[in-house]
């Protein structure tokens, strides 16, 4: 005999099937539309990026018509062969050397720090901008870009490694995945060779590193490089940071000639964007102070392009690093990296990839 | 008087014109008309077909308008503050931020980029906080037995602005470069990248306000007589000159979080008002600086960002313009207003 027991058993496992086959469709049909709709798939369907702050940025396809505010995002681009694709740039593009001018003619559209006219990006119809992220006003533009239908890829480089993610995310939105490919896998192989080399270096042959600049804010103060950039550089080349003891977790530090002088590095490396700026600092150690230093008076003070002013800087969040990595390599490690000739590795860079520089 | 009348009644009427043609300066070419058609349509149609691209009402609606709006707001903000701060410390060099609100503002919004930047609305928060703290600190420190002198809130601001300002130094000399920049750039000033977030935040507080400068603008011009005399006619001197400078530095604290230190517009304004109208009355000066404020500072931002493809600092344009024009009156009518 059927009792309402019986029934609203018998009722509730069915409803309770039903209930999760129900749920189950659901699941697998959003999943499919998803996949189907979401771009997951390259080609036809679109590409989907994700950025170095996490986002995930989904374009209809490879962007045609780009605006990048930084100048090495837009060297990088140019070094892919994308710089036909270039519609505007940041405002400190123009100053960059490793760029075509044909590039830097380009409409000019503000920066991080100052801020964007998003009128000009729109008026230039984008279907891409690409910019740095975590500091000046980045989190504004990208919301209001973004709010104004633009996509937007963020980047930000703290390592080498980041050079290279940098440089594939840009190829794939840019259509130039295999010459992305082709050029981070470069890079990455000489850096993973430099690195293996060094860290087989004994502690006891790594030279003391002081990597400074004299003259940044002209305030009479040593702006020295600890746990940043070219700061890292050093360590990563078989040399010892002296900013590292004390100052380790700072990015840099300003220090006065007394510190230097407690420092008493064995070799001090002088940074500066252009060859003034470096003959300006090597000057100024000619006095009573500087000549204290034993690297001061045995000669192992050596100036180093950085940046984007030279053409023969390589020290810069561009592929050009590897070059700047083995030209410092050279400077604190000559007896390991005897056999490196940095300066064929700098040619074959620049043949390879810079080759619009010539035109 | 007829004429003075029509004067008042057409610069209180201003905002509203060059609100309107603000919006079709931009360097996205979009002719006035089809602007107009675009705010006629959201009023009479806002779910209809449009006969334009869609980027036409983003730009109108999204990105201009709030930025117009904020700046009309703003306008307000500094210009009633200057002028209110003018009667009541009955000194006419007096400006916006004599009680070291840009001062404050500046330490907390470098706080926040050097050290709270990945917090969203940390900037904000802190410019408006510490703009509040150096006005209360100001106050503190010249109250005494009781009372609070106008020279010494002057004092007091001098030296909580040089206070704050050291403090800021210090913050600036250990701060990274970019971070660096980043605090040089926002205490330039700038309505650049705002959006309905900062406008929706900032005006109900500048709107609260000058709400309150505007009710005792005729205790302003009592409290501009001295404090004996208001006294004597009945005003509680301490008490509301305490809220009105509460009321402006809400403004001013408010705007100043959003868009930097904007200068020039609170001592400006006010003293134009006062040689176009030939009066020191607060009860006008007060309502025609804010409405020639908000003129001022949608012409500036107008040009801020319609001058280059890039954006210039409004901050710099409102001095440039500014400053010359207020030789030009000064050469033609003198200070015989203030009197």
């Amino acid at each position: 005999m059927i009792t309402r027991s019986t029934y609203r058993c018998f009722f509730v496992k069915r409803s309770t099937k039903a209930l999760i086959f129900a749920v189950m469709a659901i699941v697998v049909a959003s999943s499919a539309g998803m996949l189907l709709a979401g771009g997951y798939l390259n080609g036809s369907s679109g590409v989907k990026i994700v950025d170095m702050s996490g986002r995930v940025v989904q374009l209809n396809s490879t962007a045609n018509r780009v605006v990048i505010l930084e100048s090495y995002w837009t060297e990088i681009a140019c070094a892919l062969g994308a710089q036909d694709k270039i519609v505007g740039i940041g405002s400190y593009v123009t100053s960059s050397v490793f760029i075509p001018d044909s590039v830097k003619n380009k409409t000019v559209v503000g920066n991080v720090f100052s801020g964007v006219n998003i009128e000009t990006v729109l008026s230039l119809k984008p279907d891409l901008v690409i910019m740095d992220y975590g500091y000046g006003k980045s989190e504004e533009i990208v919301r209001a870009l973004e709010g104004a239908g633009v996509p937007v890829v963020t980047l930000f480089a703290k390592n080498f490694a980041d050079i290279a993610n940098a440089t594939v995310i840009i190829g794939q939105a840019l259509g130039k995945q295999d010459r992305a490919q082709a050029l981070a896998g470069y890079i990455n192989g000489i850096h993973s060779q430099l690195m293996a080399n060094a860290s087989r270096i004994p502690v006891a042959e790594r030279p003391r590193v002081l990597i400074c600049n004299l003259d940044v804010w002209k305030d009479g103060l040593i702006y020295t490089y600890s746990n940043t950039s070219w700061g890292n550089v050093v360590v990563d080349v078989g040399g010892i940071n002296v900013a590292h003891a004390g100052f380790g977790d700072k990015s840099w530090v300003k220090v006065n000639m007394e510190q230097v002088l407690l420092w008493d590095p064995d070799i001090i490396v002088i940074v500066g964007r252009t060859q003034s700026a470096l003959a300006s600092q090597i000057s100024s150690m000619n006095d009573t102070n500087w000549l204290s230093l034993r690297a001061v008076r045995e000669g192992k003070v050596y100036p180093v392009l950085t940046g984007s002013y030279d053409r023969n800087s390589y020290l810069d969040w561009t592929p050009r690093m590897v070059a700047g990595e083995l030209q410092l390599a050279s400077i604190i490690q000559p007896a390991h990296f005897a056999s490196v000739n940095w300066t064929s590795v700098r040619d074959q860079l620049m043949d390879g990839y810079y080759g619009y520089l010539k035109s | 008087m007829q004429k003075k009348r029509i004067l008042i009644s057409a610069l209180l009427l201003l905002p509203l014109p060059v609100l309107v043609t603000s919006l079709f300066v931009g360097i996205y070419s979009i002719d006035p008309f089809t602007v107009l058609s675009i705010l006629a349509k959201r009023v009479s149609d806002p779910l209809g077909s449009a006969p334009w691209p869609e980027v036409y009402e983003t730009i109108v609606f999204n990105i201009r308008m709030p930025r117009v709006l904020l700046a009309l707001v703003g306008g307000i903000a500094l210009s009633v503050s200057g002028a209110s701060l003018q009667g009541v410390f009955r000194n006419p060099l007096v400006d916006t931020y004599i009680l070291g609100v840009s001062a404050g503002a500046g330490l907390g919004a470098a706080i926040g980029i050097a050290y709270f930047a990945g917090i969203p609305g940390s900037v904000q928060f802190l410019s408006f906080a510490m703009g509040f703290a150096a006005f209360f600190t100001t106050y503190t420190v010249a109250k005494s037995k009781g009372e609070t002198p106008v020279i010494s809130l002057v004092l007091a601001g001098v030296i909580v602005t040089a206070l704050f300002s050291a403090i800021l130094s210090i913050i600036k000399f250990f701060t990274e470069s970019e971070k660096l920049a980043g605090v040089v750039y926002w205490m330039m000033g700038s309505l650049a990248v705002t959006g309905w977030g900062p406008l929706s935040q900032t005006a109900p507080l500048i709107l609260v306000g000058f709400a309150i400068v505007f009710l005792m603008r005729w205790r302003i011009n009592v409290l501009s007589m001295g404090d004996e005399e208001a006294k004597a006619l009945g005003v509680n001197v301490g008490r509301d000159r305490f809220v009105v400078l509460l009321a402006s530095t809400l403004m001013v604290s408010a705007f100043v979080s959003v868009a930097g230190i904007i200068g020039w517009i609170g001592l400006v304004v006010p003293h134009t008002v006062r040689m176009l109208l030939g009066t020191p009355d607060n009860r006008v000066v007060v309502p025609v600086s804010a409405s020639l404020g908000a003129v001022f500072l949608m012409v500036a931002d107008d040009l801020a960002r319609s001058v280059a493809s890039f954006e210039l600092p409004v901050g710099v344009i409102t001095t440039l313009v500014g400053a010359p024009f207020f030789l030009y009156l000064l050469k033609l009518r003198g200070g015989s207003a203030w009197k």
